[in-house]
């Protein structure tokens, strides 16, 4: 085939990184600026706000939040979606039709709708709000995530080596340790990945949950561009602009990892 | 007839769909069996059935004198070569290989020496360290065999092993398959949709037709002697003639006014007690019709029928003849027949044997489908030409 020799690629390709990308360059840069305020010039290189950051008390709590929240929501998600994929691609029944649907609806409803129904249906259950309603939150979209990497995955899946394995005298427990969870492990890893990167960076649905002493990163992040100390965010967003980064890239390569059974 | 494996009126549906009907059969053990059948027609089905992946509605599998319908497959001596090999794709063909006895525990030692002697067998020990995705069709095919039989199975399953292959390479596998069935003599079920296959790999042949078994025996038995118009016309190519019995002559022949062919009378061998009046259907094997410019000379249990040609087809090995008597068009096949092809003669004399032409138990019009029509596409067409 021949190749487009077009410059418009090039532009957009640009445009796009200027766009995105331009702001973050900002904050990084920033973050490496000893000035109290932004906009103040250029200071010498440093790592104060780096410093600053991890002595900040609210910061580790809040951090430890996130971690508590996403850790355990993507073990549960990940356990959910994985069962929801394959009841998906295993049962082609109207309920499955429904079933897929709704997975897929979940990942596309604003969030300020999911947050606010959550909180009435939380409240309605005289539920306390805190750390427990935050993951119940976290759940819901992430168990979406899993369910469609992992359905993906499938497709690729050749069902006939679970009857080989079982032709083979292989019982259950050794058919999805051997035989299923390494074929689909690419699928259930880039799900959590992705899972775990959207927990710790949701702030609207968890802003609608959250409770006293169940504050995560992304709501303090909030509260202190509210109530001064923006500085020490620049630091903070570029560790988590980095490890995102990380982790896109891991998804990303998982991904497009294809069973090794196509010839 | 207890053979070593047998199928006892086994019955299965899937949903409304039924897909065996009361299918009983049994292999002799040591022997090669084939199922052989149009695709849909249920041969997977009862494989899967024998290895236990699928339970009948109704009916047992008896293997060595024991009723294992319902031992999971695990419990089974039984091993299958998938359709499409079902190797592992994560695994190396080491680990694939290894599967069945690290499953069964056996010591790692054990396992290692088995697996190099069937890496060995199949000639496969260089690749050993490589993915499937890696090998050829034919190395697959290889791979699939040896992690079934390293299982030591009393019955190999082998589940159109040969179908993803092409031509050249089929031939060859079978071959190799023929050479591997000699050497370890345990059962093989074969199962394929291909009648070349079947003909020249198996001691027995089951002919499947919709869920159930039209025709089991010897492949010569099958081929010559045909009960049904299904399996004449499946198995190779021939001709049907409708007729109605008109005289039962002495020494179980019977004189047939066949239809189409105005008053023309076909002598035909008939072991079935037939009486005068009965309708009647007819197949004969083209290669079995003798084809001469000249009239033949005449004997008293030969048939001849004089026609004209509607088409000739060269195919290089042997000749085809399609030739017109009444409203019939009678297809014959001969080799050594060049000669015919100079002449260009507009007549011929076709004449066969009465023993030649089989009285068919159980007719359908539908199987005329299924006869191979040459007629539009000759394979090798360098001499081929149209007279009329
Ligand atoms: N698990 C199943 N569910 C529903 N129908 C099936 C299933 N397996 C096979 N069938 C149907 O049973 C029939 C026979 O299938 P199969 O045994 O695979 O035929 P063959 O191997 O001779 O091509 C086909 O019509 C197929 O669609
Ligand atoms: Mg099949």
């Amino acid at each position: 085939m021949e190749k487009c020799k077009s410059k418009i690629p090039f532009f957009t390709t640009l445009g796009i990184m200027l766009l995105f990308y331009l702001p973050m360059l900002v904050v990084a840069v920033d973050s490496f600026n000893p000035g109290r305020y932004s906009g103040s010039g250029w200071n010498g290189f440093s790592m104060r706000w780096y410093v600053k950051l991890v002595q900040d008390q609210d910061v580790i709590s809040a951090l430890i939040n996130s971690l508590i929240i996403g850790l355990s929501a993507t073990a549960t998600a990940v356990i959910l979606g994985t069962l929801a994929a394959f009841a998906i691609h295993l049962y082609t029944d109207k309920l499955q039709k429904v079933h897929r649907l709704m997975l897929i609806t979940l990942l596309g409803i604003p969030d300020i709708l999911m947050g606010v129904s959550l909180l009435l249906f939380f409240i309605s259950l005289k539920m306390e709000l805190g750390l427990f309603t935050i993951f119940l939150a976290h759940v819901t979209f992430c168990t979406s995530f899993v369910a469609m990497t992992v359905l993906a995955r499938l497709q690729d899946f050749d069902f006939s080596t679970v009857e080989a394995a079982r032709d083979l005298g292989a019982g259950w427990a050794i058919i999805i340790r051997r035989v299923i969870i390494p074929q689909i492990a690419p699928g259930i890893i880039a799900g959590a990945l992705l899972a775990f990167t959207i927990s710790i960076d949701d702030f609207v649905i968890t802003y609608f949950v959250y409770g006293p002493g169940s504050t995560t990163l992304s709501v303090y992040i909030y509260s202190m561009m509210k109530h001064g100390t923006p500085v020490i965010i620049n630091a903070l967003s570029v560790i988590l602009i980095i490890v995102t980064f990380i982790m896109a890239y891991a998804i990303n390569k998982l991904m497009s990892r294809k069973n090794e059974n196509i010839a | 007839m207890a053979g070593f494996l047998s199928f006892e009126n086994i019955s299965k549906k899937f949903g409304r769909q039924t897909v065996l009907s009361d299918v009983s059969f049994s292999v002799e053990k040591g022997k090669i069996f084939s199922l052989l059948g149009p695709s849909g027609c249920g041969k997977t089905t009862l494989l899967r059935i024998c290895a236990g992946l699928e339970s009948p509605d109704s009916g047992r599998v008896i293997l060595d004198g024991k009723d294992i319908t319902d031992l999971v497959p695990n419990d089974r001596p039984v091993n299958t070569v998938f359709q499409n090999y079902a190797l592992f794709p994560h695994m190396t063909i080491w680990e694939n290989i290894a599967f069945g006895p690290r499953v069964d525990k056996r010591p790692k030692q054990e396992i290692a020496s088995e697996v190099e002697k069937y890496l060995e067998m199949i000639q496969m020990t260089s690749h050993a360290y490589k993915k499937p995705a890696q090998l050829s069709g034919g190395m697959r095919q290889r791979v699939a065999l040896a992690r079934a039989l390293i299982n030591h199975p009393q019955v190999l399953l082998l589940d159109e092993p040969l179908a993803a292959l092409d031509l050249k390479l089929r031939q060859r596998m079978l071959v190799e398959l023929d050479e591997l069935h000699d050497k370890i003599g345990i059962t093989f079920v074969y199962v394929t949709h291909d009648q070349s296959e079947a003909m020249s790999i198996s001691d027995d042949v089951a002919v499947m037709n919709r869920g159930i078994i039209e025709q089991m025996g010897p492949p010569a038995e099958i081929y010559e002697a045909p009960k049904s118009s299904f399996v004449a016309a499946f198995i190779g190519d021939t001709n049907f003639f409708d007729g109605t019995v008109t005289e039962i002559t002495d020494n179980d022949y019977s004189r047939v006014q066949l239809e189409n062919m105005g008053n023309q009378q076909m002598l035909i061998f008939n072991d079935r007690r037939l009486n005068a009046g009965d309708g009647v259907h007819v197949s004969i094997r083209p290669e079995k019709i003798d084809i001469s410019a000249e009239p033949p000379a005449t004997d008293r249990k030969k048939n001849i029928l004089k026609g004209h040609v509607e088409d000739i087809i060269y195919m290089g090995n042997s000749t085809k003849f399609w030739i017109r008597v009444g409203r019939q068009l009678i297809s014959v096949q001969k080799q050594h027949s060049a000669f015919l092809l100079d002449q260009k003669p507009i007549r011929f004399w076709l004449a066969w044997h009465a023993d030649n032409g089989y009285i068919l138990d159980n007719y359908q019009d539908a199987d005329r489908s299924l006869l191979p029509i040459n007629v539009t596409e000759p394979q090798k067409p360098e001499k081929g030409h149209k007279q009329k």
